[in-house]
């Protein structure tokens, strides 16, 4: 027998879980792998505390903790939560949850890198921090944490307590205007908040296209694409103290003279300087596009700035409210246009999603129809589940910089429910008052003065985004399968629970604090809102088992009440729900992304520190493995269907990952299902993914 | 043709008829569509249109704060590694499959389209991609000094001749069916076996999440030589089967005995590379078990009997091509292609009212 293989021991045998394949060979791999990385390296590069006290003494005056929120309690308290998450912690499910939860989030020993925090610790620290001196808050966020039915994002479990950090919101949405001051301004601002390790969608609606005059100089305007480099170049410039780097999206609407050479932008074989790295780009998509594509007529490309002279109405808002606005410009002459086949987009998109997965889609109208905030929403976010109302901002001259105008942009701090633990704890409502209680704290806290309209925005409507994740893996623990009858039942009680106590949760907050600024004029005030809000129970026997043992689905009355009360004190929060791709944090918890069928039943995680096997839930149990399908191999039609009546439920988007097999890849299908996911009401459509057959899978039966 | 009664009184009669023979002789134009649907060249010829990606596609510069912390001779060992496969790549570009391409018959266009491809491949992609990393991770003075070494170091260049000499004696005696064999071989056992020990190293580092940028560049070549190692594998089926039994015996024996050879030098060169970072074992272990996939490649029977699960798991699970679950802010993911069904007809387009069947 040879030596034991080299190699990190845990690494070795999580690879071990799977064969050549990556088909489960061993799930046992996996559990042992952890326990011998939380054993082997975890415990042995762990800083030893004599007592909590010690621990949280040593963490603030080394400068680690900051200390205003420990000085909030009575020691006491500390100790009780702090021990409260520790003895109640079960552990982690998979071994990337772990390296995830070690390497990305708990605290290291600068220079040592040993760690000074164990994840129950990280936990503890949200908990009290965010219940901002409240005990009794801070028990239940503690309770929810531990219990694993929540989890914050990513900068927020990062950040939270330490003294030298990043903000805990990383997701920033800005309007750009067309002047130079106005790009120069925001190319600043995008800066600070890429520094931050942000994620920055810009709104290139109003970026006059290729050709306009200049100060009067006819064809000078070279368009938007040069623009995007500039951001493209900055964003790998400006990244977060060389941690992470720089991530941004562009928005454009395909109205825009500009859209062609926009789409183009992300070809695999253009020239490098065209090429983009680190800029997404997302294409803006009104329904009006969708109406001409199906009447077959031409489609007319407009220049902003000749709409600007002519009307003084900047492109964004027109784009916004492009049903009032397309006749009415193709009938003016003085506006010029180019007439082009909406198929020539199609195909063009289509060429691009084979290539390199983007554009991002944003179908505007269905987000504005859906909103009850007075505004417009103008576009998305770099992972397309963000939609809320911004007013752009007119910057001037910098010794003139008094009378800039600022307008309100967008910041949005999220976290996400496990569906699963949700219904297994019956604690819905608990969740969400947690979540929300850390959401609303992290927005108090978090003024990001130096770019002011993101700071007017985030005082102004105080926006969350709790969203949800594993829901495959639940569907699969209950044999049931995306866009069945049963399926779609369920979501709609479950989704229609959510969103309920979401207002119950923003409506007390704003008995105390107030309703955020602007409620009066939003559809919550005049109570059209709620005119299609009601009870949604359990009907088929099924569904009805599901639910036994919970407790607060909300009743006909309870809605009532609801409105009422909304009506009466208002709502904190303008914006409460939003379903992100959850990336990071779903490994964490071992769960399945999001609302969305997993890519592979065993994931190869490699990312930018390690590389792990990670299976989906319920592996251990046969039948359930024979359940999954991946989101490759599902019917797109079916989640879809599934996404829809969830949307139903959600203020904001879901992020949609259309995943599609590459012997499957026709223009025609992806065609067919955007039109299909927009006359459903999807909000948006986040990557095309294309998954390769193994080669052996074709070339083998010739063997 | 006057010239052509000069040459003949100079050359004699000989030559003079072969050379009237070539000018006069027909030829045929390469029709793709006559390859059947599922022919095994027209799925290659897909499999390898789809993939092609260039090394400039993927950000290695992410290395370099990885390649600080590795030890003097945990650089050495990869650096030289990628130089021996540098070397191969060159060889099997500039000669290898080349020669095997120039050897078929006239009129199989197809295979020699193949082939000049998959030429292409080895020394205007792969040997370029290797160049790519060590212009990122080395200075100028250490990438002189590892060319100098793989240039006239003993082990190497002993592994890369036994593997030239067929492509030689080929090249000597271009329509001879044992000798084109014996080539096919030799460019299988490369492919198949010998690139793959070289990838070791790089996978091992990437399966510990460090060096990933190169890493996803040996993913990317591994793709490739995958199928390399099938087309050319499935070529050499039709001669072997075309072979008597007796003359089929002896040429096993060959391929068994050249692999020794090798295997004997490959040896030698592994604990050359890797006694210095205790891995010569675990290498050993994979060269085998790839040796063996070689063989099969070739329809012959399997040599060394390793079996998978005794060689490093890591590594034999970054053999996987699948197309990477990535992280889209930091890896390029090796799922994207160039170019695929985009005709969209109106027929296809499902209109208001209708059902999506996708």
């Amino acid at each position: 027998m040879e030596d034991a293989h080299k190699g990190s021991p845990w690494l070795l045998l999580n690879s071990e879980m799977v064969d050549m394949n990556r088909n489960i060979k061993n799930l046992s791999k996996d559990r042992e792998a952890i326990d011998l990385f939380l054993q082997d390296h975890v415990q042995k590069q762990s800083y030893v505390f004599d007592s909590i006290k010690d621990q949280v003494l040593f963490m603030t005056t080394q400068g680690y903790y900051e200390s205003g929120f420990i000085q909030q309690y009575r020691e006491e308290y500390i100790e009780e939560i702090f021990t409260y998450a520790r003895q109640n912690w079960k552990g982690f499910g998979t071994l990337t949850a772990a390296i995830k939860a070690y390497q990305d989030y708990v605290l290291k020993e600068s220079g040592t890198g040993r760690y000074l925090e164990s994840f129950p610790d990280r936990l503890s620290v949200i908990a009290l921090y965010h219940a901002d001196g409240n005990i009794q808050i801070a028990r239940k966020i503690i309770k929810s944490l531990i219990q694993q039915d929540f989890i914050p994002a990513t900068p927020t479990l990062l950040n939270t307590g330490r003294r030298q950090r990043g903000e805990f919101v990383s997701c920033f949405l800005l309007e750009m205007g067309d002047s130079l001051n106005d790009i120069n301004r925001t190319l600043d601002f995008a800066g600070q908040l890429s520094k931050m390790g942000g994620g920055v969608a810009i709104n290139f609606s109003n970026i006059r296209s290729r050709g306009e005059s200049v100060n009067g100089y006819d064809g000078a305007s070279k368009g938007v694409s040069p623009l995007m480099k500039v951001f493209d170049v900055l964003f790998r410039y400006v990244d977060q103290q060389g941690q992470r780097p720089g991530a941004g999206v562009a928005y454009l609407p395909v109205f825009h003279a500009d859209v062609l050479e926009f789409l183009s932008i992300k070809k695999i074989n253009t020239d490098q300087d065209s090429r983009l790295t680190t800029l997404s780009i997302g294409l803006i998509i009104p329904s009006k596009f969708i109406e001409l594509f199906h009447q077959k007529e031409k489609m007319a490309l407009f220049a902003p700035h000749s709409i600007y002279r002519e009307y003084g109405v900047n492109f964004s808002d027109i784009i916004s409210n492009f049903d009032l606005w397309y006749d009415q410009l193709v009938a003016n002459v003085k506006i010029p246009k180019k007439w082009i086949d909406p198929m020539i987009i199609f195909s063009t998109l289509a060429q691009t999603w084979a290539q390199s997965g983007y554009p991002y889609i944003f179908f505007i109208d269905n987000a504005n129809r859906a909103n009850m905030i007075d505004g417009k929403i103008r576009q998305s976010n770099l992972c397309t589940e963000i939609m809320q109302v911004a007013k752009p901002s007119r910057y001037g001259f910098f010794h003139q910089r008094e009378s800039d105008s600022i307008g309100s942009d967008i910041t949005c701090t999220l976290t996400s429910g496990h569906i699963e633990n949700m219904m297994q704890h019956d604690s819905i409502s608990d969740t969400i008052f947690s979540s929300m209680m850390v959401m609303n704290h992290v927005n108090q806290v978090t003024s990001i003065d130096h770019v002011p309209s993101i700071a007017k925005g985030n005082r102004q409507y105080r926006s969350v985004g709790f969203g949800i994740m594993g829901l495959h893996g639940f569907l699969v623990a209950h044999d049931m399968v995306y866009g069945s009858s049963e399926t779609l039942e369920f979501v709609d009680v479950f989704f229609n629970a959510v969103n309920y106590w979401s207002l119950r949760v923003s409506c007390d907050m704003a008995k105390i604090h107030g309703a955020f600024d602007g409620f009066d004029k939003s559809g919550y005030a005049n109570g059209m809102y709620f005119q299609k809000r009601g009870e949604i129970l359990p009907k088929s026997h099924k569904v009805k088992k599901i639910f036994a043992g919970i407790s607060d689905l909300p009743k006909e009355k309870d809605w009532k009440l609801l409105a009422r009360d909304v009506q009466t004190y208002g709502l904190y929060n303008a914006y409460r729900l939003a379903i992100a791709p959850t990336g990071s944090i779903a490994y964490v918890m071992s769960a399945t992304p999001s609302v969305t069928p997993v890519k592979n039943v065993v994931e190869e995680r490699v990312y930018s520190k390690s590389r792990t096997f990670y299976p989906a839930p319920h592996l251990d149990d046969p039948a359930c493995a024979n359940r999954y399908e991946n989101a490759y191999e599902i019917k797109k039609r079916a989640v879809i269907d599934t996404l829809a009546v969830i949307q139903k439920h959600i203020d904001q988007g879901i992020s949609f990952e259309l995943c599609v097999q590459s012997n499957d890849f026709r223009a025609s299908h992806l065609i067919n299902t955007l039109l299909y996911a927009h006359d459903k009401g999807l909000k948006s459509i986040y990557y095309v993914r294309i998954n390769k057959m193994q080669l052996e899978e074709c070339l083998s039966c010739q063997i | 043709m006057d010239y052509l009664d000069k040459e003949l009184e100079d050359q004699g009669n000989k030559e003079a008829d072969l050379l009237a023979r070539l000018v006069t002789s027909k030829r045929t134009a390469v029709n793709w569509n006559a390859l059947p649907k599922d022919h095994f060249l027209l799925l290659g010829w897909e499999q390898l249109k789809s993939q092609l990606w260039f090394a400039e596609d993927v950000a290695i510069s992410r290395d370099k704060t990885d390649w600080k912390k590795l030890s003097d001779y945990e650089k050495d060992c990869y650096t030289k590694g990628l130089a021996v496969l540098t070397m191969l790549d060159t060889y099997q570009g500039d000669l290898g499959a080349s020669t095997i391409a120039l050897s078929l018959d006239e009129e199989d266009h197809h295979a020699k389209a193949i082939l000049n491809f998959m030429a292409m491949t080895e020394n205007f992609i792969h040997a370029k991609s290797y160049s790519n990393i060590f212009q990122t991770l080395l200075s100028p003075l250490e990438e002189e000094a590892l060319f100098a070494w793989v240039n006239q170091q003993e082990t190497p260049q002993i592994i890369m001749n036994l593997v030239l000499k067929q492509y030689i004696v080929l090249k000597e005696d271009l329509t001879n069916p044992v000798k084109r064999w014996k080539a096919m071989v030799a460019s299988v056992y490369l492919e198949t076996w010998l690139f793959y020990s070289g990838f070791f190293y790089p996978l091992f580092h990437s399966g510990h999440g460090k060096l990933t940028g190169s890493g996803e560049i040996i993913h990317l070549i591994i793709r490739d030589e995958q199928v390399h190692g099938l087309v050319i594998g499935m070529m050499s089926r039709s001669i072997y089967q075309s072979f008597d039994e007796s003359l089929q015996r002896e040429l096993q024996n060959w391929a068994v005995q050249f692999m020794q050879q090798l295997y004997h030098y490959q040896e030698r060169l592994i604990y050359e590379l890797f006694e210095q970072v205790g891995l010569s074992q675990e290498v050993l272990l994979f060269t085998q078990y790839n040796a063996d996939k070689a063989l099969k490649n070739l329809e012959l029977p399997i040599y060394f009997g390793t079996s998978p699960d005794r060689v490093n798991p890591l590594v034999m699970n970054g053999l996987l091509s699948k197309s990477k679950d990535v992280d889209m802010f930091s890896m390029v993911g090796n799922g994207y292609m160039h170019a695929t069904d985009l005709r969209i007809n109106d027929e296809d387009i499902i209109r208001r009212g209708g059902v999506l069947d996708f």
